[in-house]
């Protein structure tokens, strides 16, 4: 038995086809299973909200399940942190099943719904996992449902080779956590995080020690997107359909962080000497050549995918700042990130499932046509330059001040010099679909119906509230921060 | 027995062999034979990590890991296969270099 | 008597109305020029209304007006207004010329799209203004200084007069943006040694800040300030946004827009880093008269009466930075008095200049000639805004200008001060030519059918050019509030 809320996310993952069957027999397949992945999605993010709350009120940081944590054993353990990313990964995934009605076609409604709740639910074992082989496990079933939903579209040749692609990469940086975590098992006997940690503090330095961060580091953030391990995002964020863009972009690149932050400030606290300098040279460097790359592009899912990317340059930049404000502000800015990234891809769905194309120079003056999507993917890329008044600014703020106040006032700089250039290619898509003339493609968009927009309508509410009043919002990632040992 | 650098050091050869595959072979099924190979230098780690964890004694952990990775390993490369065929179909070659429309 | 909560309302109504019309539009259509003129209108009745108070208050040596609402705990950031002598006559003028701005669209923007959705954005860009002067931390001064940029942006690139209206919107952003990111920056390491983010208190907590980082600091707040004032090296963007925008927004870019920048520089540079201040004096005093000549000079060659107003206002404000750099309590109080003159001034011409491209259809100066007999009332305010800004009494810019300059004697600088003066020939130079080339002489064929102005447009002209009278003649009616606000700022400076 694992934990309650993973017992049954894998349960309604499973039973998922038979709704799908239940709905064949009714003649209303889609809705069906649509609406019984959604409303499983909301009842156990209910839950989530009150256990999460329990952590917060009575202060236990850690509650194993399935017996007590041996360093033999394998075992779910949740704390604060895995009660906030399985928020973000069951709030994005109840609108992500809701706004995947229209996006998905005819075909194998009740595969796409299975392996969509699949892959959610091995997110959420990511997070909940004690220890690393667990997590492995997790984490390949997390990917080998994401490979699928990118094929998905198979009679589409972008989707094929973007799949490849992506399972190439992803596996070989699966391999490399796992051939990792060999490396720590040898040194220690156990794979047991709490354990490992206890034993690592102790353990002489050792050369195979530093193996083990590397690969972990590299493993974790290929997922993440770190550069020079990004070149499969682009093109699988680009291939599949836009509603598995938002998952992947909104939360799965950020279980590579989660991976990240678990290992490094866990695990690899006592050598935060050795790996904070090549972590924040990797965090440069993954925002500049997002924030270049994105620059140039014409494609607008591609444009956003280049954007997660740098957005993944400032979240490792707060991991690698290491204090622990630093920490609440890219745990802060994975809230936020998740919640415009997930927007902006639902509304380029919208554009793109209406007008047919994905080019920019196609997509112009598009919001003339669709008001309401237009005006949201405006206020969605305005938080994406990091605007005041809108949700993302406060967590880059944190990271900002966290650097001057940690003595690094350098990599403030470069994230700032960075935020201007992210500025830049926010600002082309806002001339894009906001401002410029339209074309023939446009003037022909319709306005999607009610319940496509409705996820992404939350989605801004959501971002305009955490940017009006971020305090609630603020008290959380500072108490979730709590739980990791900052530097 | 032979000592366990000897086993490490056989297990980071067998791992760079299969990045080595990776990078340089064309053929999409060689490809995943390339995966699958650093998913066996992994378990060889952890095979011989197990039996020098502790004296004259077998840690199990590091079999239960072998075990399951392996059968991790069969799923990746199920998948990869189906992908495989598909593109075969699509493309009618296996040559991993007529998959580059991507890259503009 | 106060209305409670007089600077909240003050500040978020025009915002708040704004977005109702924006959600409404397509029920308001024809009115919202109307109801928006109403809604800046009673902010600036709001601001009037606390106008005695805070100058009873200084007299009695009680603390400004604060009004402090609890906003983010976590970082200890309280959402506040501080409204004192220096910050109310800023805040003042910035609501009377955006007041008058949206008055003025009603007619000149009449034929345009989207006309809700263009009222909106400029209430948006007026609370953007007006929190700016309010703010009590440097938070939600760089917030609301960010909230402007949003309106203001999209208020070029939307309604722009020329093709490349995408491409000069793009400019103006990115230039704006990178200036305030440094801002924060800046804003950020203040908090890293102070604890603070509060304007009441940072003044007295400046002494935490180590004096190796603090010139770093002060460059990186100046660096933002002299972007939004488009001083002499980082100036390219303003010719080319503020000739681009529809006229009334070239009025409140131009007359107010450019004053946040100043009044940051007096309310943050001068109050916490005063010495820093004085160091930099001479620098900033070249600087400036690098920017007087230069924004003169290029006014001289333009012939877009647009573009030559624009530079005009470069150069003006070289005179602003001038005053702030003496650190003498004559210059600051020249400065402040400037940019209440100035926004007046520019105001002013701007929608003269908008008047006349309304009725002639024409922007070349070449084409014109001679309006002074079609178009009257717009030619006598305008001659009127242009003597004044040559510094001519009893109009009012003379008492600003006067006062800059003796602030540069004052202060010892006596090069820089004749330097100052002899610069102010090239800006009488090209305003008087531009005055001559347009308003007099015969009239050209083509110009033979123009006609005045209707009343609507030269209502608010008219208002602005009486108002550079009246000040001219009673310079007093803002000096209540300047005079101590300067006394104070040079006495934190340690200036002379």
């Amino acid at each position: 038995m694992l934990t309650p809320l993973l017992d049954s996310l894998i349960f309604f993952a499973l039973t998922t086809p038979a709704a799908g069957f239940v709905g064949r027999k009714i003649g209303h397949e889609k809705t069906a299973v649509a609406a019984y992945v959604t409303s499983a999605l909301i009842i156990l993010l209910l839950f989530t909200g009150l256990y999460g709350s329990g952590f917060l009120r009575t202060e236990v940081t850690l509650a194993a399940y399935g017996g007590p944590s041996t360093p033999e054993g394998v075992s779910v353990e949740t704390d604060m942190l895995t009660a906030f990313m399985t928020m973000l990964f069951l709030g994005i995934g109840v609108l992500t099943s809701v706004f995947s009605v229209q996006e998905i076609g005819r075909d194998n409604v009740t595969g796409y719904y299975t392996v969509l709740l699949g892959m959610i639910t091995a997110m959420v074992g990511v997070v909940s996992s004690g220890d690393l082989f667990t997590l492995f496990i997790f984490w390949e079933a997390m990917c080998i449902c994401s490979y699928t939903l990118v094929a998905f579209k198979k009679g589409k040749w972008e989707a094929i080779e973007a799949s490849y692609k992506y399972l190439i990469m992803s596996s070989a940086g699966s391999i490399t956590i796992l051939f990792g975590l060999s490396f720590l098992y040898g040194l220690t006997g156990t794979l047991n995080i709490t354990y490992l940690t206890l034993s690592l503090a102790n353990a002489q330095t050792n050369p195979v020690t530093y193996i083990a961060l590397l690969t972990l580091m590299v493993g974790f953030g290929l997922q993440a997107g770190m550069f020079p391990f990004h070149t499969w995002l682009p093109d699988a964020h680009m291939a599949a359909p836009s509603a598995v863009s938002a998952v992947l972009s909104g939360i799965m690149v950020k279980t590579g962080v989660y991976g990240l932050i678990r290992v490094l400030l866990t695990v690899f606290t006592p050598f935060y000497g050795s790996w904070q300098f090549s972590l924040a040279l990797f965090a440069v460097l993954t925002m500049f050549v997002g924030n270049f790359s994105a620059l140039l592009q014409d494609d607008l899912k591609r444009l956003l995918a280049y954007s997660t990317i740098a957005n993944t340059g400032y979240i490792l930049l707060g991991v690698a700042i290491g204090t622990h404000r630093a920490l609440a502000g890219s745990l802060f800015h994975v809230f936020n990130h998740a919640i415009v990234k997930a927007m902006l891809f639902m509304c380029a769905g919208i554009f793109i499932k209406s007008a047919r194309t994905r080019s920019l120079k196609d997509l112009a003056g598009i919001r003339r046509s669709m008001p309401v999507t237009g005006t949201i993917f405006i206020i969605g890329a305005l938080s994406m330059t990091g605007l005041p008044f809108l949700n993302i600014f406060w967590g880059e703020l944190m990271i900002i001040q966290a650097g001057w106040e940690a003595n690094l006032g350098l990599l403030s700089l470069l994230m700032v010099i960075n935020l201007v250039f992210s500025a830049a290619y926010c600002l082309r898509m806002i001339q894009a679909v906001g401002l410029k003339r339209q074309t023939s493609v446009s003037k022909k968009a319709k306005e999607a119906p009610l319940l496509t927009l409705t996820p992404i309508v939350v989605l801004v509410v959501l971002s305009v509230v955490v940017g009006i009043c971020p305090a609630p919002f603020q008290t959380l990632v500072e108490a979730v921060a709590q739980v990791l040992p900052s530097v | 027995m032979a000592p366990l650098n000897h086993y490490m050091v056989c297990s980071i050869i067998l791992f760079f062999i299969g990045l080595y595959c990776l990078a340089s072979k064309k053929n999409m099924i060689r490809l995943l034979m390339g995966i699958e190979i650093m998913i066996n230098a992994a378990n060889l780690n952890f095979i011989a990590f197990s039996s020098f964890i502790e004296e004259g004694a077998v840690h199990p952990l590091g079999h239960v890991f072998a075990i399951l990775s392996i059968a991790v390993g069969g799923c990746i490369i199920a998948v990869g296969l189906v992908i495989t065929i598909y593109a075969y179909r699509h493309y009618g070659t296996l040559d991993v270099r007529k998959l580059r429309r991507l890259r503009h | 008597m106060i209305v409670p909560h007089a600077a909240l309302l003050a500040t978020i109504l025009p915002a708040a109305v704004g977005l109702v019309v924006y959600i409404l539009q397509r029920y308001i259509k024809e009115k919202a020029g109307w109801i928006c003129t109403i809604t800046a209108a009673s902010s600036v009745a709001l601001i009037l209304s606390m106008a005695k108070p805070v100058l009873d208050r200084y007299n009695n040596g009680d603390k400004p007006i604060v009004y402090i609402y609890p906003w983010i705990k976590p970082i200890n950031i309280n959402f506040g207004f501080l409204v004192d002598v220096l910050s109310l006559p800023v805040s003042l003028i910035i609501a009377v010329v955006s007041t008058l701005s949206c008055l003025y669209s009603i007619k000149y923007m009449e034929k345009e799209q989207n006309q809700p959705s263009y009222y909106a954005n400029l209430l948006i860009f007026m609370t953007g203004m007006v929190g700016v002067t309010f703010s009590i931390n440097l938070v939600q001064f760089y917030l609301f200084w960010e909230l402007m940029l949003i309106p203001s942006y999209l208020l070029i690139s939307q309604w722009g007069t020329s093709r490349r209206r995408l491409t000069i919107g793009f400019k103006y952003f990115i230039f704006t943006h990178m200036g305030a990111l440094l801002m924060l920056l800046g804003i950020l390491s203040i908090f890293s040694y102070t604890m603070t983010f509060d304007l009441t208190e940072l003044p007295l907590k400046a002494g935490a800040i180590p004096s190796n980082m603090a010139p770093v600091i002060f460059t990186l707040l100046l660096l933002g300030f002299f972007v939004k004032m488009a001083a002499f090296p980082l100036h390219t963007w303003l010719p080319d946004a503020h000739s681009e925008a529809p006229t009334p927004i070239s009025a409140m870019l131009s007359g107010v827009m450019l004053k946040c920048g100043a009044y940051g520089i007096a309310r943050i540079l001068l109050t916490v880093f005063g010495a820093r201040m004085i160091q930099a004096s001479d620098y900033l005093l070249v600087l400036a008269i690098i920017t007087m000549v230069y924004g003169g000079l290029m006014a001289m060659a333009q012939t877009d009466i647009k573009r030559l107003l624009a530079y005009s206002s470069i150069s003006q404000m070289g005179y602003i930075i001038f005053g702030f750099a003496t650190v003498s309590t004559l210059g600051i109080m020249g400065s402040l008095l400037h940019i209440i003159n100035h926004a007046i001034c520019k105001a002013l011409l701007f929608m003269c200049a908008g008047s006349i491209i309304h009725q002639t259809g024409k922007r070349n100066i070449r084409s014109m000639s001679g309006l002074i007999t079609k178009m009257p009332v717009t030619g006598l305010a305008c001659l009127i805004g242009i003597f004044s800004l040559a510094g001519a009494p009893p109009l009012n810019a003379f008492w600003s200008e006067w006062m800059i300059f003796s602030g540069g004697l004052a202060a010892g600088k006596v090069a820089f001060a004749f330097i100052g003066v002899a610069s102010t020939m090239i800006t009488a130079g090209y305003l008087l030519w531009f005055a001559w080339r347009v308003f007099f002489g015969p009239v050209p064929k083509s110009l033979k059918n123009v006609k005045e102005s209707p009343p609507l447009l030269l209502v608010s002209i008219i208002v602005l050019a009486s108002a550079s009278i009246i000040l001219g003649v009673w310079p007093g009616i803002f000096l209540e509030f300047i005079t101590p606000a300067a006394e104070v700022l040079s006495e934190l400076a340690g200036g002379s």
